[in-house]
């Protein structure tokens, strides 16, 4: 599985760059400049991407011609999006570093950061929050 | 009866109660991954107990009731008492009926959101397979985005995602820390405990203290990443790396940082996510003291009533007869 995934990858790349409808031929022998790959893997995978709507083709005689549904920059925008998203619902399989957040936050939190000298010039313990000692 | 009035007098208390309780527990933030055992403890308790509430009201009525007594050895009469329901076999079929609707919800809740979620991760990271591009170096998926992020997909392909905004704008010692962050969510499995919080909350919607479990747990996994990057990682650093993010993280640049913040303007004022931040990055800056090893005990040993608690409350009853049923002529 992750062999074909990583085949998906390389023929979405080759046919962004083409930026043209291309057979199945023209991209095995693209790829088996590099390496040794059968028609069937990668018609197989071709039209794994056509079912899941990364791709669409078009009758070519009796051959199909595929291309992408969308740029890959569009794909990129929806996916970050998606990603970015502040509705917890949308991204319960994500874990981000840290959330989006508005320029005012992130001015408060640079605030905070360059108001705390490095622990060398404070006495740690004096400093400690107050709230920390209590019980729940 | 009484068994089970306790039972749901326990998750009524601890549902709306709770949650004050777990607001003001500020030891939290020193012990995040005992933090996030309790309020799973907490909340999962709560919904053991209204289940075994139907179930204890139905055991009266059934031939499990003298057969259990039988089987212990203790005066029917008694174990009946304890457990007798007025109403009979009614009152005793209501039961039952919330034993069943409390296991056979918890069952097609959990199905329903580990499903959801591991169908969204598998799309998630199979679509960032083929936009981005492996970067080796770093063990993680370079996505070409102008807004700064990293984050990682957990379920069947684990993967770490970060933005070509984010690369430059980090150093490498910066980059590596928040990397160390998203690794620690996918080794300790942190989505699991963020997903146990949720289908807890789905169950009982209504009762405070699931809204806040699940918010408190996903609040201390950032926290317990936070905890894991520093062990390895310079805490300044990560800290550092965090304001950063926040200020690149938006599609509009960052406007100078003088044009927003009035003199003497605190932390009022905050989104949600924003205080959240605040309160990692001040926790960074000047950790404080590990809990002691005693309330580390205390709070243990609390998790563990927790949870057992409702068994306890409902069995005792049984216990007690079989005490008292050994007692001859008592």
């Amino acid at each position: 599985m992750r062999q074909f995934g990583e085949l998906e990858a390389v023929i979405m790349d080759r046919l962004w760059e083409w930026g043209r409808p291309a057979l199945v031929r023209e991209v095995v022998d693209d790829l088996s400049r590099d390496r040794s790959i059968a028609y069937t893997t990668v018609m197989t995978v071709m039209e794994n991407l056509h079912r899941k709507g990364w791709l669409r083709r078009q009758r070519d005689g009796r051959a199909w011609r595929y291309e992408p549904t969308g740029s890959r920059s569009g794909y990129t925008a929806a996916l970050m999006s998606e990603a970015l998203a502040t509705n917890p619902d949308r991204r319960t399989a994500l874990a981000h570093f840290v959330l989006q957040m508005s320029p005012h936050d992130a001015a408060l939190l640079r605030e905070a950061l360059e108001g705390t000298p490095p622990p060398s010039a404070q006495a740690p313990s004096a400093q400690a929050p107050s709230a920390e000692g209590e019980e729940r | 009866m009484t068994v089970a009035v306790a039972l749901l007098a326990y998750a009524t208390g601890a549902g709306t109660l709770g949650p004050r309780l777990l607001g003001q527990a500020r030891w939290t933030q020193r012990a995040p991954l005992l933090g996030i055992v309790i309020c799973l403890a907490a909340a999962w308790s709560v919904v053991a107990a209204a289940g075994l509430a139907g179930l204890t009201l139905a055991v009266h009525a059934t031939a499990l009731g003298s057969g259990l007594s039988q089987l212990i050895g203790a005066c029917v009469i008694r174990l009946r008492d304890t457990y007798a329901t007025p109403g009979g076999a009614l009152v005793a079929g209501l039961g039952l009926a919330l034993a069943a609707a409390v296991v056979t919800r918890t069952a097609v809740a959990a199905a329903t959101h580990l499903r959801a979620v591991r169908r969204h991760a598998r799309q998630h990271a199979q679509a960032v397979r083929l936009v981005g591009r492996p970067e080796p170096a770093l063990d993680a998926m370079l996505v070409e985005h102008p807004q700064a992020a990293a984050y990682c997909v957990a379920g069947p392909d684990p993967t770490v995602i970060v933005t070509t905004a984010a690369l430059q704008a980090l150093d490498p010692g910066q980059l590596a820390a928040v990397l160390a962050h998203e690794r620690a969510h996918l080794a300790w499995h942190h989505h699991r405990l963020v997903a146990l919080a949720r289908i807890a909350q789905q169950l009982l919607p209504f009762l405070p203290l699931m809204r806040a479990a699940a918010g408190q747990v996903a609040r201390l996994v950032e926290l317990h990443a936070d905890d894991t990057a520093t062990a390895a990682h310079d805490t300044r650093t990560l800290a550092t790396a965090l304001v950063v993010l926040a200020e690149r993280g938006g599609l509009a640049p960052a406007p100078a940082v003088n044009e927003l913040v009035a003199p003497g303007l605190g932390a009022t004022g905050m989104t949600a996510a924003g205080a959240e931040a605040l309160q990692r990055i001040q926790r960074m800056l000047r950790p404080a003291q590990p809990l002691s090893r005693l309330r580390r005990q205390l709070l243990r040993a609390g998790a563990a009533g927790l949870a057992l608690t409702p068994l306890l409350l409902a069995l005792a009853p049984a216990v007690v007869a079989l005490a008292l049923g050994r007692v001859p002529a008592a």
